[in-house]
């Protein structure tokens, strides 16, 4: 399956089904990543239930240092 | 008096009027010692696309517990772009306090106060305690008001730039005719300039650069922050104005010597 990564194209593992996945296979601690899917933020609870499909879009974002 | 008669934003009583920005810091260690070296109440912070190659920390770890958290809209070329960052902030750490700051100039960086206050309607509607970062204009600060903004953050000059209270006049204008707390942002690079901002009657003042790139970020954090508390004093002691002519300051007469 081939998605869009934080505005890259990226194709998964077979092993990875749904959002949860997807954000655990990152390198790091993802702790305090909030996750958009097609433009719609995803509650940190429901990233378990939600399938992945092609083309889907999903933003990755996280609290940065700023002013 | 009180000297440190706190004030309120957001149903927060806040007594330290030095609000600390937490970007470009050399570690997030040094971030939090400065954090902690003064007592800081009040920090920004932004939010990025993580990268997905690279490991990264939590910023949100190295924030004590306690200290308000106050994310901006960084990034945000329009109001519905620094809609969707607060909205995300709140979803992701349950965030109230979003700095807007909306800029859609590369040049110059400066605030873009229609879109602002487009932005500060609709987050002020959701129910975000909403502070806008903008050019110091009295027409605009009057509708970031009536948008339901908590307080008013003008610019003191170029983000980033260190040139101090290039905007003054029209930033005493805010504070005089304005009802909410006016917090100078942006451009302030020592201490002085914090201070002066404060006798002007500034409710807070906001750092980041001049602090984040001293060589001991520590001790200007603590610098800044007696600075902003002294300018506080300065404008409750309510100090003569000079008077544009001599003036002694010993009395004339009775001179040890006069004949």
């Amino acid at each position: 399956m081939e998605i869009f990564l934080n505005g890259k194209g990226k194709k998964l593992n077979d092993d990875i089904k749904n959002l949860e996945q997807c954000v655990d296979a990152l390198p790091g601690n993802n702790e305090g990543v909030i996750v958009e899917l097609n433009g719609k933020i995803i509650k940190y609870g429901e990233r378990e239930s939600i399938l992945l499909k092609d083309g889907d879009k999903i933003e990755l974002i996280q609290f940065m240092g700023g002013g | 008096m009180d000297i440190d008669s706190p004030f309120e934003i957001g149903g927060h009583k806040l007594k330290n009027r030095f609000f600390l920005g937490t970007g470009k810091f050399k570690s997030k260690k040094e971030m939090t010692e400065c954090i902690r070296s003064a007592e800081i109440e009040v920090v920004t912070v932004s939010m990025r696309r993580v990268d997905v190659e690279e490991h990264s920390e939590n910023i949100l770890h190295f924030i004590p517990e306690e200290t308000i958290l106050m994310v901006n809209t960084s990034g945000a070329r329009n109001a519905e772009e620094a809609v969707r960052i607060a909205r995300l902030a709140r979803e992701a750490a349950g965030v109230k306090w979003i700095k807007i700051e909306v800029i859609d100039d590369s040049k110059y960086l400066l605030p873009h106060n229609e879109e602002t206050v487009k932005a500060v309607r609709i987050l002020a509607d959701e129910g975000f305690v909403v502070l806008p970062y903008m050019y110091p204009d009295l027409y605009a600060a009057r509708e970031m008001e009536k948008a339901g903004a908590a307080a008013i953050m003008p610019l003191g000059s170029l983000i980033g730039s260190g040139e101090g209270l290039k905007a003054k006049r029209f930033i005493e204008i805010l504070i005089e005719e304005s009802s909410l707390p006016i917090i100078v942002d942006a451009g302030i690079g020592v201490p002085s300039q914090a201070a002066e901002a404060m006798e002007m009657g500034a409710s807070a003042v906001l750092a980041n650069t001049a602090v984040a790139l001293a060589e001991d970020p520590k001790i200007a954090t603590m610098a800044f922050s007696m600075a902003v508390r002294a300018g506080r004093m300065a404008y409750l002691g309510n100090m003569s104005k000079a008077l544009g002519s001599a003036s002694p300051s010993s009395p004339l007469t009775g001179f040890l010597f006069e004949k």
